[in-house]
């Protein structure tokens, strides 16, 4: 099926208002350590052709975020919900249509695509749509390397005990002195 | 009300979840659709409380974020209302997630076929009994010797045998109930390759030493000059999952040495 490019590149056209959050996450099923979590506003800002003969007009929305990745991230999974944040309706009288649906996400290198299918009809148009963004992403910067854990602090004690035992002779313990002595 | 549900794709589309964790850890799960009500009116001012199952049972304590909105609308007419309140995240009778919303639509006539939803749940209590991390090395030591996700390593709670007297095995010894395999592909980013593990069910209040092992034959390598059996850093982990830390993460390199120069 082909679809109809809806996005114009029109001077009016951008996305505005966006605000990105980055959140260091683990998963128990995937190797994602980090969540980009996003929200905006797209304009689309040139009305497409239409004619009261014309049915529901089916095409696609691209949305373009250029660095929303870092150079070595890898993108997991991720969602993305869209809403007709405003419409466009000029001429009364006839049956309109506006419709957002399915919608696809894209990595290209540092580059995020959202491609939002969509449908018109008559002479109504989605001049602002809002939109959420989650992505779970693998962020190699975000791995922290293994390191050797320390002993606690009581099994650290229990150590130093046992070889102090092994090393010297029974202490006996008198009377009176008050500290930490050893049993024999 | 309006029951519909994220598994039947006629009345709820592109339905999507995300879980992962943050913090302590604490469990999100993130939630996306469309909700298909195929609401209308004609002429009088219709509202309509819609029910969105979700699915997905609810966490014992949680918080919530959620927003809706309007994805699909029609009319035949240039007076025309559509509405959207009072967006609340709830359980069904089955303890599922559920987001119920009110919808009105007003036009002679006007549809609202459907509406997008983001939805956030948190849970407020700690994961338990849970041990997770992944397993890195570098590709220089050779990639998965089969593809997709056959088992690389398996990962448990292990004991160390120093001695077993006379002919007895001298090295570690994983618990069964609780040691398991890897079972995600892994990811080669960076140079590095990494996969997942999870360990569950742990009881709290018990040391455990985790102990990665390297599958015989899961690893396409070493290549010369690295030689003999893997080592991983560190060799053990030492973990007690208590009431006030009841997961921990862990990670695990694993690293081949080479004979001396």
């Amino acid at each position: 099926m082909s679809y109809n490019d809806f996005s114009y590149t029109a001077a009016g056209d951008q996305i505005i208002g966006t605000h990105w959050l980055d959140v260091y996450v683990r998963s128990n099923s995937s190797v994602a350590n980090c969540y980009v979590s996003g929200t905006g506003v797209a304009q689309f800002s040139v009305d497409p052709p239409w004619n009261s003969d014309m049915d529901v007009q089916q095409g696609q929305f691209h949305l373009q975020f250029q660095g929303a990745f870092e150079p070595d991230d890898l993108l997991m999974d991720g969602l993305a919900s869209m809403g007709i944040d405003r419409m466009d309706f000029d001429e009364p009288g006839f049956t309109w249509v506006l419709g957002l649906d399915a919608v696809e996400l894209k990595q290209t290198t540092t580059d995020l695509e959202i491609v939002v299918n969509g449908g018109y009809r008559e002479d109504a148009w989605i001049e602002q749509m809002s939109f959420k963004i989650g992505l779970l992403v693998y962020r190699p910067r975000f791995n922290t390397r293994p390191t050797a854990q320390r002993l606690p602090i009581d099994l650290h004690d229990l150590l130093q005990k046992n070889r102090y035992l092994a090393l010297r002779e029974p202490v006996k313990i008198t009377p009176g002195i008050s500290g930490r002595g050893i049993r024999p | 009300m309006k029951d519909l549900y994220a598994d039947n794709a006629n009345e709820v589309a592109s339905p999507k979840h995300l879980t992962f964790f943050v913090g302590g850890p604490l469990e999100m799960q993130i939630f996306s659709g469309i909700a298909i009500p195929n609401w209308d009116s004609q002429l009088d001012f219709d509202s309509e409380q819609v029910r969105v199952h979700l699915g997905v049972p609810a966490p014992e304590d949680w918080d919530y974020t959620a927003t809706i909105s309007l994805s699909s609308i029609s009319s035949s007419n240039n007076g025309f209302t559509f509405s959207m309140d009072n967006c609340i995240v709830d359980t069904d009778e089955i303890g599922n997630l559920t987001l119920s919303a009110n919808i009105t639509v007003q036009g002679e006539p006007a549809y609202l076929q459907s509406f997008s939803y983001h939805v956030e749940v948190l849970s407020n209590k700690k994961v338990h009994g849970s041990i997770f991390g992944t397993i890195r090395w570098s590709e220089a030591f050779g990639g998965p010797a089969a593809p997709g996700g056959a088992p690389m390593f398996s990962i448990g709670p292990a004991t160390f045998n120093p001695v077993s007297g006379l002919g007895g095995i001298v090295g570690w010894t994983w618990d069964p109930k609780f040691t398991v395999s890897t079972s995600t592909a892994p990811l080669n980013a960076n140079g590095e390759w990494t996969v997942p593990y999870n360990i569950i069910g742990l009881p709290l209040d018990v040391a455990f030493t985790i102990v990665p092992q390297l599958i015989a034959g899961a690893l396409d390598g070493p290549p010369f000059p690295y030689r003999g059996s893997p080592g991983f850093f560190p060799v053990s982990a030492l973990i007690t999952l208590t009431e006030a830390t009841p997961s921990a993460i862990q990670d695990f390199d694993m690293i081949f040495t080479m004979p001396p120069a």
